[in-house]
C-alpha cells in the first residue's frame, strides 16, 4: 500500500457506512410502525 | 510580555489573565449548575421510575422545571461562555475586548440563574410550568425576569466574544484565517445572537402579560416563536460541541480535520439553516399548513443534517488519520483499539460522538418527519432523543475538555486519575440507557412531563400501560443511577482538583 | 491543525473524492427524506391533519355540548358517553383536568374529530397506538379518523397543563 493510502481514514469510512445503514433501516422501520395506527388525515 | 498575560508552557498560547479569570468563573459556575441540575435529574428519574415513584406531583413538576433550566440553560451556557472566551482570547493569543463586560455578563447570568431557581423553588404551584412555559400557563413576573436576565447576560458575553475577534483581527494577533476551533465557536456565537433575540421576542411580551400590562397572546404563536428560540439554542449547543470535538481530537491524539474547507462549510451550513429544526416542534399542531410544516422541517434537503453528517465524517477521520500517522495502520480499526482510551478526555470524546450521532441525531431526524412525529410527539421518546443529543453528546464533550482545562487553565493536576478513567464510561453508559429506555418507553405511549403514569391521580378512566413500557422505564432508572454516579464523579474530580490538585 | 490558523486560504482547498461522495450521498438521502413527507400524503394512510379553524373556548364548548346533547347514549363514571352517526363531526373537549365526552365509534367508519381546549395547551395522546396531537385553545383541529380495531382506547394528556395534568385521561370505545 502506498504511503498516502496508509493514512487514509478507511476505518472512518466503514463506520460512517454502518451509521448510514442504521439510519436508513431505522427510518424504514418507523414508517412500518406508523402504518399500523388508525387511519388519520 | 505585557503584565496582563502569561505564556502557557505546554501549548505556547499567550493567555490574557483577565480572560482566564472569566473562563474559570464561568466554568466553575457551570459545574455547580450541573451538580444542582444533576441532583434534580435523579429526583425526577426516581419519580418516573414507577417502582420507586419518589415525588408527589407538585415536587415532580417543580424539580422537572428546574432540571430543565439548570441543565439546558445554566450548565450548558455558562460552559459555552467559558469556551467563547477561550476561543476568542486564548487561542488567538489575544486580549479579551473589555473584561468589565465579561463581568457584567457573568453577574447578569448568575442573577438570572438564581432568580429562576428561587422563584420556582419558593412558589412551584405558580411557577413550575416547565422550561417551555407555554402560554396560557402563567408564572409570576419574577420568573420571566430571571430568564430574561440570564439571556441578556449571555448575549453580552456573546457580543464580547465577537468584539474580541474583531480586536484580534485589528491587532493582528494571528495571521490568516481563524483556527478551525475558533471558527466553530464563531458559528455558535452567530447563531446565539439570533437565538437570544428570538428568546427576547418570546419572553418579553410574556413578562408584560404576567404583569397584567398586555392581553394574553396566541398560544400557537408563542409556541412557534419559543421554538425559534428553543431549537436554535440547541443548534448553538451542537456547534459548540463540534468545535470541542475538533479541539479534543487535537489535544488527545494530535488530529486535525481531514479537510479545512469541508469542516468550515459544514459550520456555515449550521448558521444558514438552523431554523429548519424549529418547525419540527409544530408538526402536529393546528393552525399551520402541511406545506409550512414540510418546507420548514427540511428546506427541501435537510441542510443542517447534512452539516452534521459532514462533521460525523471529519471528526472520526481526524482521529483516525492522526493515529495512523503514529503507526497504527493495520487493518481497518487498529487505530481505534490502540487509541488512548485511558485518557478520560479521549473516551469522553468518542462517547460524545457515538451518543450524539446514534442516539440523538438519528432519532431527531426521525421524530422531525411530519408523519413519524404523530407517534412520538410529547411521549417520553422525545425526552429520550434530546438526552442523546445534549445530555449525552454535548455534556460528554464538555466533560472531556474539562480534563484539559483543569491542568491548562486552572493549572492543577487532575486528582483521582484512576476514577477519572471510568468517569466518562459511568456517565456515558448511564445516560445512553436513560436515552434508549425513554425512547422505547415512549413507543408504548408513555408520556413525558407526567407525574403519575400508573395511578393517574385516581382519574375515572385510569388504565394500565403495557408493562413492556415500564420495563424500559426501569432501564432508564438504572441508567439514571449510573449517570448520576458518573456526574457526581465528574463534579468531585473537578472540585477536588481545584481544591487539592497539585499546582502545576 | 485545528487550533492554529490554516496553512493556506481554506476556501481554495480542494475537497477530496471520498468527502465529496459522502456529501452527495447525504444530500440524496436528505432529498429522499423530504420527498417521503409529501409522498405519504398521497400514498399513506396516516398524516397530520391540515384542517383547522380558529374558534373560542365559548364557541367550541357550545358546539361540543350540542353534539353531546344530540347523540348521548349514557354516562360512564360521570362522563357523558356519545354514539355519533358514521361519517359525522365528533367532538372531544380538553380542559383542566379532564377530557369529555366518551366517544363510542364503529370500526372501519370515518369521522371528523374536532379537538380544542377550553383553557391551556393539552396533548391528545391515544393509547395504545401512541397517536399524538396538540390541542390548542382558540383552534379547532379537525382530524379525519378511521378506527381500524375494536376495543377500549384511552386518551392521555401529554402536554403539561397545570398541577392536575396527570389526572387527565379520556376514553374512546370502538365497536
Amino acid at each position: 500500500m502506498s504511503e498516502e493510502e496508509k493514512f487514509e481514514p478507511r476505518g472512518t469510512l466503514a463506520l460512517v457506512f454502518i451509521f448510514f445503514t442504521l439510519f436508513v433501516l431505522l427510518y424504514i422501520l418507523n414508517w412500518i410502525w406508523l402504518s399500523g395506527v388508525w387511519e388519520l388525515s | 510580555m505585557d503584565k496582563d498575560f502569561r505564556k502557557c508552557p505546554i501549548t505556547g498560547f499567550k493567555i490574557h489573565l483577565p480572560a482566564e479569570t472569566l473562563i474559570k468563573i464561568n466554568g466553575v459556575t457551570a459545574i455547580v449548575a450541573l451538580l444542582i441540575g444533576g441532583i434534580m435529574a435523579l429526583l425526577v428519574a426516581l419519580t418516573r421510575w414507577e417502582t420507586i415513584h419518589l415525588l408527589a406531583p407538585l415536587d415532580y413538576y417543580m424539580f422537572l422545571t428546574l432540571h430543565g433550566w439548570n441543565m439546558l440553560g445554566f450548565w450548558i451556557i455558562f460552559f459555552e461562555v467559558a469556551i467563547l472566551y477561550f476561543a476568542g482570547a486564548v487561542m488567538l493569543n489575544n486580549r479579551l475586548a473589555a473584561p468589565k463586560f465579561g463581568w457584567l455578563a457573568y453577574v447578569l447570568m448568575l442573577a438570572g440563574a438564581l432568580i429562576t431557581n428561587i422563584t420556582v423553588l419558593t412558589n412551584p404551584a405558580k411557577n413550575a410550568i416547565m422550561f417551555t412555559s407555554y402560554v396560557p400557563l402563567q408564572a409570576a413576573p419574577l420568573y420571566y425576569l430571571g430568564v430574561i436576565l440570564f439571556a441578556v447576560g449571555a448575549l453580552v458575553a456573546v457580543l464580547l466574544f465577537l468584539a474580541t475577534l474583531y480586536i484580534a483581527k485589528k491587532e493582528k494577533t494571528y495571521e490568516g484565517s481563524l483556527p478551525l476551533v475558533v471558527f466553530g465557536a464563531l458559528a455558535a456565537a452567530i447563531i446565539a445572537v439570533g437565538t437570544l433575540l428570538f428568546g427576547a421576542v418570546a419572553l418579553a411580551p410574556t413578562l408584560l402579560w404576567s404583569l397584567g400590562l398586555t392581553p394574553t397572546w396566541d398560544a400557537l404563536s408563542y409556541r412557534i416563536i419559543f421554538w425559534a428560540f428553543g431549537h436554535a439554542s440547541q443548534q448553538i449547543n451542537v456547534t459548540a460541541m463540534i468545535a470541542i470535538w475538533y479541539l479534543l481530537a487535537y489535544l488527545t491524539v494530535g488530529g486535525t480535520t481531514i479537510n479545512e474547507k469541508f469542516s468550515r462549510i459544514a459550520f456555515v451550513l449550521y448558521i444558514l439553516f438552523i431554523n429548519i429544526a424549529s418547525a419540527h416542534h409544530i408538526l402536529v399542531d393546528p393552525g399551520v399548513t402541511t406545506a409550512w410544516k414540510i418546507w420548514n422541517t427540511s428546506y427541501a434537503m435537510y441542510a443542517a443534517v447534512l452539516a452534521s453528517l459532514m462533521h460525523a465524517f471529519a471528526v472520526p477521520g481526524a482521529i483516525e488519520v492522526a493515529l495512523r500517522k503514529k503507526g497504527y495502520t493495520r487493518g481497518l480499526f487498529e487505530w481505534l483499539w490502540k487509541a488512548p482510551w485511558s485518557n478520560p478526555a479521549f473516551s469522553a470524546l468518542i462517547l460524545s460522538i457515538l451518543t450524539f450521532g446514534l442516539l440523538g441525531g438519528i432519532t431527531g431526524v426521525l421524530a422531525g418527519t411530519e408523519q413519524l412525529n404523530i407517534r412520538v410527539h410529547n411521549t417520553i421518546s422525545i425526552t429520550g432523543h434530546f438526552h442523546g443529543t445534549v445530555a449525552a453528546g454535548t455534556t460528554l464533550a464538555f466533560m472531556g475538555i474539562t480534563y484539559y482545562v483543569l491542568p491548562l487553565i486552572f493549572r492543577r493536576e487532575v486528582v483521582a486519575k484512576t476514577l477519572a478513567v471510568y468517569q466518562p464510561w459511568f456517565f456515558g453508559i448511564g445516560i445512553s440507557m436513560v436515552s434508549l429506555g425513554m425512547m422505547a418507553a415512549g413507543l408504548y405511549g408513555i408520556p413525558r412531563r407526567h407525574a403519575d403514569v400508573t395511578g393517574f391521580g385516581g382519574a375515572p378512566f385510569a388504565f394500565d400501560f403495557d408493562p413492556t413500557g415500564f420495563l424500559f422505564i426501569s432501564i432508564m432508572g438504572i441508567g439514571a443511577l449510573l449517570a448520576a454516579i458518573g456526574g457526581a464523579l465528574y463534579c468531585l474530580i473537578a472540585v477536588g482538583t481545584l481544591l487539592k490538585g497539585k499546582k502545576l | 491543525m485545528s487550533v492554529v490558523p490554516p496553512e493556506r486560504v481554506w476556501w481554495t482547498e480542494k475537497i477530496p473524492k471520498e468527502e465529496k461522495t459522502w456529501i452527495t450521498i447525504a444530500i440524496i438521502w436528505g432529498i429522499v427524506m423530504f420527498i417521503m413527507m409529501p409522498l405519504w400524503h398521497v400514498v399513506g394512510k396516516q398524516n397530520p391533519s391540515t384542517e383547522s379553524y380558529t374558534t373560542t373556548p365559548a364557541e367550541f364548548m357550545k358546539e361540543a355540548d350540542a353534539f353531546i346533547a344530540k347523540y348521548k347514549v349514557g354516562a360512564e363514571k360521570g362522563v357523558a358517553v356519545v354514539e355519533p352517526p358514521v361519517g359525522s363531526d365528533i367532538y372531544m373537549v380538553a380542559q383542566q383536568w379532564n377530557w369529555y365526552p366518551v366517544l363510542k365509534l364503529k370500526k372501519g367508519a370515518t369521522y371528523r374529530l374536532h379537538l380544542s381546549s377550553l383553557d391551556m395547551l393539552h396533548g391528545f395522546s391515544l393509547y395504545p397506538m401512541s397517536t399524538n396531537f396538540m390541542v390548542v385553545p382558540n383552534y379547532d383541529y379537525v382530524i379525519t379518523i378511521t378506527p381500524t380495531e375494536t376495543g377500549d382506547y384511552h386518551v392521555v394528556c401529554n402536554e403539561f397543563c397545570g398541577l392536575g395534568h396527570q389526572m387527565m385521561v379520556g376514553k374512546i370505545i370502538v365497536e
